[in-house]
């Protein structure tokens, strides 16, 4: 192994250059810019090389060449990441497994499919929709996000309250371990260690997946989906702790406030109810059998807890309106502010009211607006701290107010993340929640899964050092 | 060793009697509990039906426990003895969110929290779960919990052939009704399919009343509508196959697979036989599983046939010994199967965790 970091990179793609070919990789800086970021605008790192896997083989092989030649590797998906896992820290070669996105099979009697990493999650849900089954969690990118990210994040998205979330739906994977070995790894369906608990959510510090088999489940008879009016998002997030402290737990609990209203309209032309400040999506679904009633109730209490109004969608069509509202959610606020930056926090959902009130303290004090979207049913919100001004100040100031609602978040008994992950984002921020001890014992299973430590570095765990770094210059983060 | 109520000592291969056993009995507390986020952290010694009353008093239930009138959280939790609602409600599994538990070097360490959706950092309470105490003890667990139902019931029907019973279960799985749970009683009298679901009133109106049609139509031999105590007897007796022993029999065996291989399997179970083990099934066709209780007049005679019968059915999924005579305990790949594909990275996670064996070892998968 090469002690030159640089040497060692040159001498990794001379010897997959040899025996992947040169057109499979990346090397110049035009051509790595493209790969600095995943989905986040505040953390960026450019890679030494990209490089494009066709199969499990090609990846073992890459895998096992950087461990040869000691250098750090990370797997990329789509790169609709949003903490930086997939950014690729010192020099680190970017696996990018975009090319492998087949569907390889759909076994609608055992109710599986077996997909490459590469395949995107909508797609599986598209294979699976001719057997009457589906892939259960959706997250808002669903549409470009690939298999493998989710599997990376366990990933969850709007109907996780009732569905779970990915490692509640994968049944096996394909993983190329840190150092190269091809495994095919089981959980619950096998006798013997949960090994996809470790793995799912790892975030690409674990192995590269290559393979999933993941479980699918029969489409609903009944789909109901409701959008309710309030005045205040203080009235809507009481709706929803009442909801559930009754008994009643939707598919799905989708909150948008005021800002993201405005940013609806003025977008995408949506047409709310006048004095709408917040916006709760309610979708039930199930056997038609009582679902009237269920309906009802629903109705009856989104009424006694504020509602201004609640509108039910009477077809496909009206259904898939609703949901664009919120989908595009995102999209749209790129109408109210050139950047935002997107915070993703978990609470016990009877704290719901008064974390929202903390953050618009929080952008009152900072001098910052924020809209918030969130998973308001199993208290996962997504505070969007929006900015104009792309300068240092204003970039520290975000991140300031970001990390201080994920403060509040731990302090009231919940988490730092519900989705998006650790990556590089909050790697320090994990000493709020964690004791050293605690993350000690972390370590001690990763580094079980990769001694060498290559594989996806500077994730998840804090370095202990320093908070994460901004140069000036170009905003790369340090390690 | 670690302990709690020792319901599940029957499982895993015998070891060595250990030099301490390590009861949990006094790790019974709350710890927290936040009924309108329908979360829970309990001590890993509270007993279940402890946990069962505690919520029960607040309209709410950990569904795959909740029949339990023997074993404590840390049982449930290591050995993952998921309960006859699995299916409907989620097994040991999809509702741990946090854990407490120490290690081997001293070390009380914390995973994941009290919230019912959380990604920050290695989600090592999940990996607790069945790893039948070898890899560190539990001291607390998180649960996410589920709403009581206003209404529940089952329905019981027989048919003439466990072909018959197998066909009105699939067609039943076919439906979009969402039962809470799904069992097929073989190998006894009469082929019995029961079935139950949970919900307000008039969804369970409207799904008994379609159900009925349902079993007349795949030619039942008679049906029975289960409600209130009669109901609860019902999921009760279901619930946890290896809290009755062998039912009766010598051994008893869990087998799970793809739900595909379960006919093929059903039929090598249910095949007349000439080596003279009897042979009981309560299939869970929802989950793909299969509990066995096996019965024989001759015990050197049952040791030859249990140990063909579970080289036969691991061919189509995994086989497990969940209760059986020590004869058939003394080999751990008698017990849980060959090692699997990825014996290297579990005995990986052992030794990170466990590096000097401490915990039990022997019992599980591969000697772990």
């Amino acid at each position: 192994m090469d002690h030159d970091p640089a040497t060692a990179r040159q001498k990794l793609l001379a010897s997959l250059a040899a025996r992947l070919g040169r057109e499979v990789i990346l090397s110049e800086p035009e051509e790595l810019i493209v790969y600095e970021h995943d989905g986040s605008p505040m953390h960026g790192a450019v890679p030494s090389a990209v490089v494009f896997p066709s199969s499990a083989e090609e990846v073992a092989l890459i895998v096992t060449a950087c461990h040869e030649h000691g250098v750090a590797y990370v797997a990329r998906g789509a790169g609709t990441g949003l903490s930086g896992a997939g950014m690729a820290l010192d020099g680190a070669v970017v696996v990018a497994c975009n090319r492998m996105n087949r569907v390889l099979s759909v076994d609608p009697l055992s109710r599986r499919a077996v997909v490459q990493p590469g395949v995107t999650n909508l797609a599986v849900s598209a294979a699976a929709a001719e057997f009457g089954l589906y892939y259960a969690p959706d997250p808002s990118s669903q549409a470009v996000c690939s298999i493998g990210g989710n599997v990376a994040h366990n990933s969850g998205g709007p109907h996780t309250l009732k569905h779970g979330v990915t490692v509640n739906h994968v049944r096996g994977l394909q993983l190329v371990r840190p150092g190269g070995e091809l495994v095919d790894v089981g959980g619950p369906d096998r006798p013997g260690y949960d090994l996809l608990a470790l793995l799912i959510g790892s975030e690409g510090t674990t192995g590269i997946v290559t393979q999933v088999e993941v479980g699918l489940i029969p489409l609903p008879e009944t789909v109901v989906t409701m959008l309710a009016a309030y005045t205040t998002v203080e009235e809507a997030s009481a709706s929803v702790s009442a909801l559930i402290a009754a008994g009643i737990v939707p598919a799905a609990l989708e909150l948008l406030d005021a800002e993201v209203v405005d940013a609806l309209s003025q977008a995408f032309g949506f047409t709310f109810p006048e004095g709408a400040g917040a916006l709760l999506l309610i979708e039930t679904d199930g056997p038609a059998a009582g679902m009237d009633a269920e309906v009802s109730a629903i109705t009856e209490l989104t009424a006694r807890t504020g509602a201004l109004s609640l509108s039910t969608a009477h077809d496909a069509r009206e259904r898939a309106d609703i949901w664009r509202a919120r989908k595009q959610a995102f999209g749209a606020l790129g109408r109210i502010a050139r950047h935002y930056y997107t915070q993703d926090g978990v609470i016990p959902r009877t704290r719901l009211t008064e974390m929202l009130v903390h953050v618009r303290d929080v952008g009152e004090r900072y001098g910052l607006r924020v809209a918030n979207v969130f998973h308001a049913g199993d208290g996962n919100l997504h505070p969007c701290i929006l900015f104009d001004e792309d300068d240092d100040e204003t970039r520290q100031r975000v991140l300031t107010a970001g990390a201080e609602i994920l403060r509040h978040c731990v302090a009231l008994g919940g988490s730092l993340t519900g989705e998006h992950g650790v990556g590089i984002e909050k790697r320090e921020w994990m000493a709020l929640m964690f004791s050293p001890v605690d993350l000690s014992l972390m370590d001690r299973l990763r580094k079980a899964a990769d001694p060498d430590r290559l594989c996806n570095p500077y994730k998840i765990l804090p370095t202990g050092a320093r908070c994460i770094e901004l140069s000036p210059a170009n905003r790369q983060v340090s390690t | 060793m670690v302990s709690g109520h020792g319901s599940r000592s029957s499982l895993g291969a015998l070891v060595a009697r250990p030099h301490c056993t390590l009861s949990t009995a006094a790790l019974d507390d709350v710890v927290h509990y936040e009924p309108g986020d329908l979360t829970i952290t309990v001590g890993a010694g509270m007993p279940l039906a402890t946990l069962t009353e505690l919520l029960a008093a607040n309209d709410q239930l950990l569904a795959t426990q909740t029949y339990r009138r023997q074993g404590t959280v840390g049982g449930l939790v290591a050995s993952a003895a998921d309960g006859a609602l699995a299916a409907g409600y989620g097994t040991v599994r999809d509702v741990v969110i946090g854990a407490a538990i120490a290690y081997t070097d001293g070390s009380l360490a914390r995973a994941r929290g009290r919230v019912v959706k959380n990604v920050a950092g290695y989600d090592v309470p999940r990996l607790m779960v069945g790893s039948m105490g070898t890899l560190g003890v539990l001291t607390e667990v998180s649960f996410k919990l589920q709403p009581a139902a206003p209404r529940s019931v089952s329905l019981v029907a027989g048919f003439a052939t466990p072909n018959d019973a197998l066909e009105a279960a699939t067609r039943l799985m076919g439906e979009p009704w969402e039962p809470v749970f799904v069992d097929l009683l073989l190998g006894a009298c009469t082929p019995q399919l029961a079935f139950g679901f949970d919900g307000h009133r008039e969804r369970i109106d409207g799904l008994v009343q379609a159900s009925q049609s349902l079993l007349a139509r795949a030619g039942c031999l008679g049906q029975e509508l289960l409600e209130d105590a009669e109901d609860l007897t019902l999921r009760t007796r279901l619930d946890d196959p290896v809290a009755h022993g062998a039912n009766g029999g010598d051994a008893l065996l869990r087998w799970w697979g793809r739900p595909a291989e379960l006919p093929s399997t059903l039929e090598r179970l249910l095949a007349p036989r000439d080596d003279g083990l009897i042979v009981r099934l309560d299939v869970r066709p929802q989950l793909g599983q299969v509990f066995a209780s096996l019965a024989h007049s001759d015990h050197a005679a049952m040791y030859a046939a249990t140990t063909m019968l579970l080289k036969q059915l691991r061919r189509t999924g995994s086989a497990v010994l969940l209760a059986a005579p020590d004869a058939l305990r003394k080999d751990a790949n008698t017990v849980w199967g060959p090692p699997p594909a990825d014996f290297v990275l579990m005995t990986q996670v052992k030794a990170a965790l466990d590096p000097d064996r401490t915990l039990v070892a022997g019992r599980f998968v591969g000697g772990l």
